[in-house]
């Protein structure tokens, strides 16, 4: 279970980064007063336009940033003060994270268990169940740098999930996957919530919300302006699909802000 | 959790080990290097110093007395030959001189005292060495003189002047070693631990592959002492092959340390060879930490390169000014890398003492704790490591 509280995660802007924005403002609220809550057995899908503090929030939840203010709990413990316990029970993967080219999936296997305290034996047996599911076992001896890039994708997520985590996060499941892996990967996402894992992703491609994700949780702008199951959603726009529910909704924010 | 350091450890030199040109020329190359480098630069110094054995100094006179032809076959026999000239070509023999044609010319003029010109060109090594030949005849045919005013060659001697060096051979020899070999470790085992150091940390963030390991469980000060210790192995082997590369040049070489001692004469005991591996940990430990606080502060190999290749032309500019001066009592031995050149070189010359370099140790072991220190707040810190 992810227990997100009200957490707001302001960047400072270097010059280079001022000008890419096209701002004069030395700070960027990336995510404000953000809260929501993921349980076990369900896929919880952050929707929302580029920029919307999606990877913001996951990178969050992922320790690898603190929030300024607020509080994450992953299964009770705190992301800011039990760092390192609450990385024994998540995972985060994104399509930036790479396998080391120099290394064999085998011998990476390896070190990311040992890494992560599991036996040789334990690490033995994960092994062979994740190179099943992602196919990698044919390929599991040479170097990574001589693999496809799909495999070299499914490699990495396959080391991501090493430690059997409770807690999985996937920042845009589907960007820059092939066709038949992302088919694969999200078949998988299913098959963890099944499981009884909590599985959160991000996207900003309505199809994965709509067919992938329980609860929609939707993010414009740095702050969570709805959620629900798509049928509540649906029922709260009186809309008839996510699309044009998203759009009602967006609008409605903007709207908000122009008053301000 | 000395365990995870120890897992990280092994990795990185598993990747160093295992990629063959990675391995070569961190491991290989600095031994090969030297020894290559050390053989031909003391071969050639050899065969110049043969030539100029070999070579007959061509000298022109003009209106010289006959005992000075005399005097020079006594002196040179064949190594020079005397050809008197007339003073219609004084003009064209200085232009002979100026392009190397000829290596000396020589003018009397007569007078009270009599005049003696010689030209040289300074920039012929020939030339140069033919002109201190005829420095020999003209004091000999001083003497000479004397000797006929004074009743006798006899009476022209006023002391017996004899050299003695009392320096042992031992000490030569270390003395020569001592002169080159601590600005040579310190080039190869900079310049190894930055190839490497660059990779594994600027490298792996810049590859994507370092966020990966931020995502386990691992401290992140663990991640970055691993490294670290991982380096410093790496940056030790390579600079015992840059010394095994030297010791196996010697033969070959000694001639470049001015030829002053034979091989045999290296008297360096275990204990001296101990103290020797002790310092160069320490400076490898010192580079190492240099190294990794600022490829953790880079975001990409490029980036780090800009970071350190400034930090290695002051480590050079140290090692350079080690070589010539010494400065006085202790303080010397405070400036972290400098203290520690010092301290190489008192061993290799025989003249190490506690206090210095206990010193040098002390230096060295703040400026990299604090170097360390860096690294870790770095590792530790988002807005570093955000690329990540
Ligand atoms: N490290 C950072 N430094 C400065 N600004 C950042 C940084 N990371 C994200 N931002 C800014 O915060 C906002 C939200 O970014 P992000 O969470 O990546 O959005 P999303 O993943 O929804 O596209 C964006 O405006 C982005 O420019
Ligand atoms: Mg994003």
């Amino acid at each position: 279970m992810v227990i997100v509280k009200d957490i707001t995660k302001t960047f400072a802007l270097s010059k280079k980064q001022m000008k890419m924005n096209g701002t004069r403002n030395k700070k960027k609220v990336a995510v404000k007063n953000v809260s929501f809550t993921a349980v076990p057995g369900e896929i919880y899908g952050l929707l929302g336009p580029n920029g919307a503090g999606k990877t913001t929030t996951l990178r969050c939840i992922s320790t690898l940033i603190k929030p300024d203010s607020g509080s994450i709990k992953v299964d009770g413990f705190d992301t800011v003060n039990e760092s390192s316990t609450v990385r024994k029970r998540l995972c985060l993967l994104t399509n930036e994270l790479k396998a080391d080219p120099n290394f064999s999936a085998d011998y990476l296997f390896a070190f990311f268990g040992r890494l992560h305290g599991m036996t040789d034996e334990e690490i033995e047996k994960r092994k062979k169940f994740l190179f099943e599911v992602f196919g990698i076992s044919e390929f599991a001896g040479i170097k990574t740098v001589d693999m496809s890039s799909g495999m070299k994708q499914k490699l990495s997520i396959a080391l991501s999930l090493v430690h059997d985590p409770q807690v999985v996060i996937f920042d845009e499941p589907t960007n820059g996957l092939d066709i038949i892996t992302a088919r694969v990967v999200l078949d998988y996402l299913k098959r963890l919530r099944d499981e009884g894992k909590t599985v959160i992703i991000s996207t900003h491609i309505m199809t994965v919300a709509e067919k992938l994700c329980d609860r929609i949780g939707m993010i414009m702008d740095g702050g969570i302006e709805a959620e629900g199951t798509l049928s509540e959603i649906l029922e709260m726009t009186k809309e008839e699909d996510l699309d044009d529910a998203f759009f009602n909704i967006y609008k409605k924010s903007r709207e908000r802000l122009d008053e301000k | 959790m000395r365990n995870n350091i120890f897992t990280i450890l092994k990795k990185e030199l598993r990747r160093v080990f295992l990629d063959r040109k990675l391995a070569f020329t961190v491991f290989i190359m600095p031994g090969l290097t030297i020894a290559i480098l050390y053989s031909v630069m003391g071969g050639m110094i050899e065969k110049t110093g043969d030539d100029a054995m070999d070579h007959v100094a061509l000298v022109k006179t003009i209106n010289v007395p006959s005992a000075f032809s005399d005097i020079a076959s006594e002196l040179y026999g064949d190594g020079m030959d005397v050809l008197p000239i007339s003073i219609m070509d004084t003009e064209v023999a200085k232009k002979e001189v100026e392009a190397g044609d000829i290596d000396v010319l020589v003018i009397f003029r007569e007078g009270s005292p009599a005049a003696i010109e010689r030209y040289t060109n300074s920039v012929k090594d020939f030339s140069v060495r033919a002109g201190y030949m005829i420095d020999g005849i003209i004091d000999s045919m001083r003497l000479e003189v004397l000797g006929e005013k004074l009743g006798g060659i006899e009476e022209t001697i006023i002391y017996n002047f004899t050299q003695i060096d009392l320096a042992k051979a031992e000490q030569r020899a270390g003395k020569a070693i001592g002169m080159l070999l601590p600005m040579l470790l310190t080039v190869f085992l900079f310049a190894g631990a930055m190839q490497v150091g660059m990779d594994i940390i600027a490298g792996e963030k810049e590859r994507g592959t370092l966020s990966t390991m931020l995502l386990t469980p691992v401290k992140r000060s663990h991640i970055a002492i691993g490294k670290m210790l991982s380096l410093a192995i790496i940056s030790l082997a390579s600079c015992l092959s840059s010394l095994a590369g030297v010791l196996l040049s010697l033969p070959f070489s000694n001639s470049m340390f001015g030829g002053g001692f034979n091989v045999s004469d290296i008297a360096y005991s275990i204990s001296d060879f101990a103290l020797l591996i002790v310092q160069m940990i320490f400076m490898a430990v010192l580079f190492v930490s240099i190294i990794c606080a600022m490829s953790a502060l880079a975001r990409n190999i490029k980036e780090a390169g800009g970071f350190i290749v400034p930090a290695y032309m002051i480590v050079l500019l140290m090692s350079m000014s080690s070589m010539f001066v010494r400065p006085e009592g202790l303080w010397g031995y405070f400036i972290p890398v400098y203290g520690n050149l010092l301290s190489i070189k008192d061993i290799l010359m025989f003249e190490y003492k506690v206090v210095p370099g206990f010193a040098a140790i002390f230096s060295t072991l703040v400026f990299a704790g604090v170097m360390a220190f860096l690294m870790v707040r770095t590792f530790n810190s988002e807005r570093i490591m955000k690329s990540a």
